[in-house]
């Protein structure tokens, strides 16, 4: 087994500075007996992008963007799902918004509108339910959740934020992760040596042993508190263990070293909130060059940190939800080798009409742009250079939703999702174009690990059986 | 210390998505609690009338969504936590280790608004660790809490620190909850500086010092930590600790003792951190598209403490809207002067003709989603902080982009295009309750500074959720906001949920802290309201 990562050429080449080893924890992988095969830890991520596959471009199959994944399909590491049916999102599916469209993708739980559009899901996403599912203890992992991204809109918080906990919370570690250089600062770059032998090192820890019952007190079947208290002191106390293995963790274990090197991304506004469509005088603008080599750099890192096991759910980020970055420059597009991005896809998405072939060619080279993106994210998981446990890829051992909020214009009536991964538990190499309800989909994914709900229920007859093995 | 951290990091609310218009009923509720739009009718409760209303504007039920749970302290309250057992130079520099916390919508020591994400956890390690390394005198610490540096006075030393950390006495479980770290220490061997090192660490990492527990009814020390946290944005003092302790925070007396005391000693912590989400200052680090960055972190300063100053010197609050000085540094004073500067304060002056917080420059960069001005993030501000008009819904499936071209004169002005859609019929339900606030704005740009532009148009009169507003640009329409009842209601109520920290308390408070505050101060100042809410048997419960 290598445990050295490396990245890819482009991030190589846009990187400099510093490289660090980082330990790779054994004992975070699940530990095989009595010779046994180790298997791979139950690990979910998303690929998310805010802008959906309108069905022009579904309807062109592998001619259209979805040839990008036709390599991965035909490999039988992905399975691609063209007609996917989230109409239980809202109660006007043909026209229905991201703020009700990005809560219930891969959650099915519809959502409250707070003041601002902000949202308040009614239940977990699936990665995070299927982390309690498998670790009721809490992930033995650094982190607990990974979510990040290349966005520049922030204003409202599913734009930004897109995994949530049983409260409708934002369930990251980290609440706004969207520049590459912060990425590897949090996750790589500020990382403890690991407790060896020094004493009062190992005296540190014991601030863990006084405050993990300090906050059972709280928590525990005789807490005084109202359930709301309850609630938001256990996940203090799930961030307390988190600690404990982040900070304190790793005695005595010997560290063995991926290298991953601090990047140097396009010079970017990442922290912006870059105004709207209905501002196009002074929307942040960036050429899809940079904005490619930004997300890939992120992707990078992404992957090195599912890679040496520090977290095991978490989501990547093409844009905001709502998309909104406004695009001006040339980039690829294969039915027109000269085309220049010149707009915010989202206004495009507003204004849809698939009688109108301007508006549908910026909507199909948008969408190009974007699937090339995802579709390499998965090659990227898919290195055999840095294997898990059981001698699989990390895209083999993960399960990867790959979705939109939204499928054309703002319809959630037929949508694109696709899945990898899994560990073996779902059926890959399919390309199908069957009517799937959402709801129906997520519970299949659910159950194959030992969930038994999945979503609120809204409109779900049975489990699509159909995606598994 | 006293300021809120300024970070270029996320916030909320961002309404563009109003812009994408639909076709909703425009409803926003019952006007007024006592009468139509301009009756002047406060409605409900009884009392003296507030400062008197301007014609035109009227009254509408503030919504009051039931939200609570324990709050943790925020950044600005565990610094000033920690400097109170460690000392000022142990904090001083902390903050730079604490990540930024978004206000989610409230305010930011409002528990139900407060996540708890692992870089924060992991920060307080940090943090707890700096401090601790950055105490510069250990004798005349372990003689504050200790009274000696044997390790057989560890435990008199837990007991006092604790009781301190904690703001309430502590039983000897609380104590013996420590024997882990001391067993571990005497296991390495190690000094009594070095224990003491460790205790404070995991003190200052525990619940009973994060966060502010309330039983169903206060007990008296939770009492003093919710007025001291509320008042001085701290934990209690010496004199408010032993006015617990004695039980005297029960009479009102007592209580008004106490709280007389603690508004004339220092609100300026209070105004900082009230002032810094009030205005949503955050705001403008992320929507500045044109300034220097550390320009605008030096802007967001300036209008922090131009907020603190009205409120340090009791003035109303109506002068929220109509101040006519600015506490400036050098940014800010070059900015608004327009040349060179070294002034401490400001007058409005013909480049920079502003009146009140509105017209400061962070506070145009806060609430302006773009260069111009948007007519409805400025408008959404208004009518929803600053007058408490309900929100709208979000825009209704069907309509995502209405094409206005037809009723827009050529090159249209942002207000140009929000008349026009406030004239669709498909817009007007909901743009009509907001949008128009932000039209006496029209010659302030989102980039903090004045247009002359002649085609910019500030005039009213205008329609609103609060009803028709005549008034002859922003000089004429921000008094007229100002002396309103509505607004006064309003801040009333963000002063009720900043104090309580959370959203959930009856409908007649508002009135009922309103009329107190004016019984106190016929002016309404921000003291007078904090006396009032205090008062209230509601700020001695859960």
């Amino acid at each position: 087994m290598k445990y050295r990562h490396v990245l890819s050429r482009r991030a190589c080449l846009k990187a400099g500075g510093i490289a660090i080893g980082l330990p790779f924890l054994d004992c975070m992988l699940e530990k095989s007996v009595f010779g046994a095969p180790a298997d791979a830890p139950v690990s979910v991520v998303s690929l998310m992008h805010g802008l959906g596959t309108p069905d022009v471009v579904l309807n062109r199959g592998y001619a259209g963007s979805l040839r990008y994944y036709q390599p991965l399909v035909d490999a039988k590491k992905v399975s691609i799902y063209t007609n996917i049916d989230m109409s239980a999102a809202a109660d006007q599916p043909a026209v229905a918004q991201h703020h009700y469209g990005q809560p219930y993708l891969f959650s099915g739980f519809r959502t409250n509108i707070a003041a601002g559009f902000n949202v308040v899901p009614q239940g977990p996403s699936m990665q995070w339910a299927i982390m309690k599912q498998a670790y009721p203890q809490g992930s033995p992992t650094l982190f607990k959740v990974m979510d990040c991204g290349i966005y520049f809109r922030r204003g409202i918080n599913y734009q930004y934020q897109r995994i949530y906990d049983a409260q409708g919370k934002n369930a990251a570690d980290f609440e706004d992760l969207a520049s590459p250089v912060d990425f590897f600062d949090n996750v790589f770059g500020k990382m403890p040596a690991p407790i060896m032998q020094d004493p009062k090192a190992r005296a540190s820890r014991s601030i863990i042993d006084y405050l993990v019952p300090a906050y059972q007190k709280y928590t525990g079947a005789g807490s005084p508190l109202p359930a709301r208290d309850i609630a938001v002191l256990k996940n203090h106390l799930d961030r307390v263990r988190q600690l404990e293995q982040a900070v304190y963790g790793g005695v005595g274990q010997p560290p063995k070293t991926i290298n991953v090197t601090r990047p140097m991304p396009p010079n970017l506004k990442y922290k912006i909130d870059g105004s709207s469509c209905g501002d196009p005088a002074n929307v942040y603008r960036v050429s899809p060059k940079d904005f490619e080599t930004a997300y890939q750099i992120m992707a990078d890192l992404f992957v090195a940190g599912l890679q040496s096991d520090y977290y095991r759910f978490g989501n990547l980020s093409f844009d905001s939800g709502g998309g909104h970055t406004y695009f001006t420059g040339p980039g690829a597009y294969p039915d027109d080798a000269n085309y220049v991005f010149n707009g915010n896809v989202h206004a495009t998405y507003h204004m849809w009409n698939a009688n109108n072939a301007g508006i549908v060619k910026i909507g199909t080279a948008h969408n190009f742009f974007c699937h090339r993106n995802l579709a390499q994210v998965l090659t990227k998981m898919d290195a055999k250079d840095f294997l898990g446990p059981n001698g699989k890829t990390v895209l083999d051992n993960t399960l990867v939703l790959v979705g939109s909020e939204v499928g054309t214009n703002h319809d959630v009536t037929r949508m694109f999702h696709g899945i990898a991964g899994g560990n073996g538990r779902f059926k890959m190499g399919l390309n199908s174009n069957d009517r799937i309800k959402a709801i129906e989909l997520y519970s299949s994914l659910g159950k194959a690990y030992g969930m038994a709900k999945v979503g609120d229920g809204r409109d779900y007859k049975a489990d699509d059986s159909s995606i598994l093995t | 210390m006293s300021s809120p951290r300024l970070r270029p990091l996320p916030f909320l609310v961002g309404l563009a998505l109003v812009l994408t218009v639909g076709a909703c009923t425009g409803d926003i509720g019952r006007m007024g609690m006592g009468g139509p739009p301009g009756t002047g009718n406060t409605g409900g409760g009884g009392g003296p009338i507030p400062p008197p209303e301007s014609k035109g504007i009227g009254t509408v039920d503030i919504q009051n969504t039931q939200d609570k749970a324990i709050s943790r302290l925020t950044n600005a309250q565990f610094i000033q936590s920690a400097a109170a057992l460690v000392g000022d130079v142990a904090v001083t520099g902390v903050d730079q280790v604490l990540p930024y916390q978004d206000r989610h919508g409230a305010f930011r020591n409002t528990g139900f608004a407060q996540d708890q994400p692992f870089d924060l956890i992991k920060a307080y390690d940090a943090a707890a660790s700096y401090i601790v390394d950055h105490v510069t005198d250990w004798p005349a610490f372990h003689m504050r809490w200790g009274q000696c540096t044997q390790l057989s006075c560890i435990k008199t030393f837990l007991k006092n620190f604790t009781e301190a950390a904690f703001r309430h006495p502590t039983a000897d479980a609380d104590v013996n909850a420590f024997q882990p770290i001391l067993d571990a220490a005497a296991t390495a061997m190690m000094t009594y500086d070095d224990t003491v090192k460790l205790l404070v660490r995991a003190t200052l990492q525990a619940p009973d010092f994060l966060y502010l527990f309330g039983d169903e009814t206060l007990t008296d020390y939770q009492l003093a930590s919710r007025i001291s946290y509320f008042v001085s944005d701290g934990p209690p003092d010496a004199d408010l600790y032993a006015a617990a302790k004695a039980q005297d925070l029960r009479n009102a007396a007592g209580l008004d003792k106490q709280i007389d005391r603690l508004l004339a000693k220092n609100v300026t912590r209070f105004a900082s951190a009230f002032g810094f989400d009030y205005l949503d200052l955050q705001r403008a680090t992320t929507r500045n598209l044109m300034a220097d960055p550390a320009t605008v972190i030096q802007l967001m300063n300036s209008a922090v403490a131009s907020f603190a100053s009205l409120v340090e010197q009791n003035r109303p609050v109506s002068a929220i809207l109509t101040l006519d000085t600015f506490v400036t540094n050098d940014a800010a004073a070059t900015w608004i002067s327009g040349a060179p500067s070294k002034a401490t304060t400001v007058k409005a002056n013909p480049s920079y003709p502003f009146l009140g917080l509105l017209t400061h420059p962070a506070a145009l960069m806060a609430m302006s989603n773009s260069v111009f001005g948007s007519t409805v993030s400025r408008g959404s501000f208004i009518a929803n902080q600053m007058m408490c008009v309900p929100p709208t819904p979000p825009p209704p499936p069907g309509i995502q982009q209405t094409d206005l071209s037809a009723l827009l004169p050529p090159n249209p002005t942002q207000r140009d295009i929000g008349e026009a859609r406030m004239a669709d019929n498909r817009c007007k339900g909901c743009h009509a309750q907001f949008e128009s606030f932000s039209f006496a704005f029209n010659k302030w740009g989102g980039d903090g500074t004045f247009k002359t532009d002649p085609t910019l148009k500030d005039n009213g009169p205008i329609t609103t959720g609060l009803g028709d507003i005549p008034f002859n640009g922003y000089a004429d329409f921000l008094p007229k906001l100002a002396g309103s009842t509505q607004f006064h209601r309003c801040i009333t109520d963000q002063v009720i949920r900043y104090g309580l920290q959370h959203t959930e308390y009856p409908p007649e408070l508002v009135q009922t802290v309103l009329a107190e505050a004016t019984k106190l101060n016929p002016d309404v100042t921000f003291p007078s309201l904090m006396k009032a809410l205090i008062r209230q048997k509601i700020f001695t419960t859960r």
